[in-house]
């Protein structure tokens, strides 16, 4: 007996399945401040002061003819003060292609991040060459970024990647289609890179040569942050990109430093081709991302499996495969009672309920649709030692476009 | 067709081997492309505003031997060619040069695949 009267004892909290211990991540070219952020350094930010207190401000960008605080303190203006954002300062001599294996240092920091983005900041006396209307050093990167989240996924680190696509070329009917990407001579599917080409225009109005030529990949990656990972970025009612007190994205436009009513024109055909840039809605004020598209085909093949052409379906598939993993863990190395050498159906059902709760977790949460797990009862547990199981998950659907029928009545 | 200056053959190759090409296309305004209709649509589609550059070819050739390439980056190029021409001129090259044994094979048996497939 205790003389509290009443005793409160804090209950056990498991891990964490809701989806919010996603972090995020900025790579990106920069100058080392003595004595606060250093180049090839991981930090951890929580809010835009986090990177004031390294150095990073403002004043830094324009010093050092950079986008970096740019892209925090938009991250923050759409996500919010409290997520977590790790960022990487490289050399300004690195392009995309190079800072993937830096990349690497600053995704195993935590292992949390579910995005990253690639801020290319190039040095002064960089030249831009075009291919196929992109940055050499862009297009180079699409396949080096696809290998780049290959590895992370395995390393059990599944994640998406945002890479700047600075400097498009101005003629847009003659750029690369994103959606059928040829590599080498044969196509390639990045369905873990988006490549953002849009800009604030009237704050890229304000910068250098280079800078007018950038890209805002903090701002796309704010929107993914402050939403829930099956959610479409550029989501009318929540994504709204303009803010007239703070003179954000006023004025949108391309990377080619074209503002949107400039290039309106071509918008439907480069949208098609897999961009990302800010579009406007007749009768809304403000700009929104057109998609969440990402650099690969969109595939269903003949047993209804489809592949992530979408970074929300990039998502999904990124998060269940965390959740999965985490549930599962604690069923290896145990021992199982076979019969025949088969597992018995009580078993086949144990190791479905695992996997089907969590997917009833992720559905009840708006997450996911449906999802399916079916446990191999021939799995060789004896020899092999695997459990093979099959997963099958159905993602939300979003609604792209509403396509309506009206007419007048007389009565 | 555009006369492709020195600078932009270079460049060209240089791009076309980072991307796997085995060809580029560079038009009037020193705009690459790894496709020919968009290097067109770039110009209006005036042909004579645009250039093509042998990748494969033009990379060996200009040296004269495989130096620009370890073994195993100049079997790639081989692989890569879908000329006859193209492999010879690579073969061409490394007799002049290193006569590497496993490079003159790669060479001749894409020689032979590519004529069964004509």
């Amino acid at each position: 007996m205790s003389l509290r009267g009443t005793t409160l004892t804090e209950g056990k909290i498991g891990n964490n399945v809701s989806g919010e211990s996603r972090e995020f991540g900025l790579i990106g070219g920069g100058v080392a401040v003595v004595g606060k952020a250093q180049l090839d350094v991981a930090y951890k930010l929580l809010r835009p002061s986090d990177a004031v207190a390294l150095g990073i401000d403002a004043a830094y960008d324009t010093t050092n003819d950079v986008q970096i605080y740019r892209h925090i303190s938009e991250f923050y203006r759409m996500a919010g003060e409290g997520k977590t954002l790790r960022i990487m300062l490289v050399a300004k001599t690195n392009t995309p292609v190079t800072m993937t294996d830096k990349a690497k240092v600053l995704v195993l920091e935590s292992g949390a991040i579910s995005d990253i983005a690639f801020a290319f900041n190039p040095a002064t006396a960089y030249v831009e060459t075009l291919v196929d209307g992109l940055n050499a050093d862009v297009k180079l990167g699409i396949p080096a970024l696809q290998i780049f989240a290959d590895w992370c996924d395995t390393h059990d680190m599944p994640l998406h990647t945002i890479l700047e696509g600075r400097g498009i070329g101005d003629t847009l009917t003659a750029l690369a289609d994103l959606r059928a990407l040829i590599v080498g001579e044969a196509a390639f599917s990045a369905h873990k890179v988006t490549l953002v080409c849009g800009q604030d225009w009237t704050y890229a109005d304000g910068l250098s040569t280079l800078g007018k030529k950038f890209a805002d990949v903090g701002t796309y990656l704010g929107c993914i942050a402050s939403q829930a990972w099956n959610r479409n970025p550029g989501e009318v009612e929540t994504q709204n990109l303009t803010n007239a007190n703070l003179s954000s994205f006023l004025t949108g436009g391309l990377s080619n430093h074209k503002k949107y009513s400039e290039v309106y024109d071509s918008l439907e055909t480069i949208n098609t081709k897999g961009y990302v840039f800010p579009i406007k809605y007749t009768g809304r004020s403000g700009y929104w991302w057109n998609d969440g598209h990402v650099c690969a085909p969109i595939v269903m093949d003949a047993s209804g499996n489809m592949n992530q052409h979408m970074i929300y379906y990039s998502h999904t598939m990124d998060m269940a495969k965390r959740a999965l993993r985490i549930v599962y863990l604690p069923e290896v190395k145990k021992p199982v009672e076979l019969e025949a050498g088969k597992l018995p159906g009580g078993i086949v059902g144990y190791y479905n309920a695992i996997g089907n709760d969590a997917f009833r977790y992720m559905a009840g949460k708006g997450f996911i649709s449906d999802g399916d797990t079916s446990t191999d009862a021939n799995s060789d547990l004896l020899i092999e030692k695997v459990l093979n199981i099959q997963f099958g998950v159905v993602p939300t659907g979003c609604v792209n476009e509403i396509k309506g029928t009206i007419n007048l009545k007389s009565k | 067709m555009l006369k492709i200056t020195t600078e932009q053959k270079t460049k060209g190759i240089e791009i076309g081997r980072k991307l796997g090409q085995s060809k580029m296309w560079v038009n009037y305004k020193g705009e690459y492309f790894t496709n020919e209709n968009f290097a067109n649509i770039s110009v209006g589609n005036d042909k004579e505003k645009v250039g093509m550059i042998e990748v494969t070819s033009e990379a060996i050739t200009e040296k004269k031997t495989n130096e620009l390439g370890k073994v195993e980056d100049v079997i790639v190029a081989i692989e890569a060619a879908a000329e006859v021409e193209v492999v010879q001129a690579i073969i061409d090259a490394e007799n002049e040069g290193k006569k590497r044994k496993s490079v003159l094979e790669a060479g001749a048996k894409k020689i032979e695949t590519l004529n069964a497939s004509k």
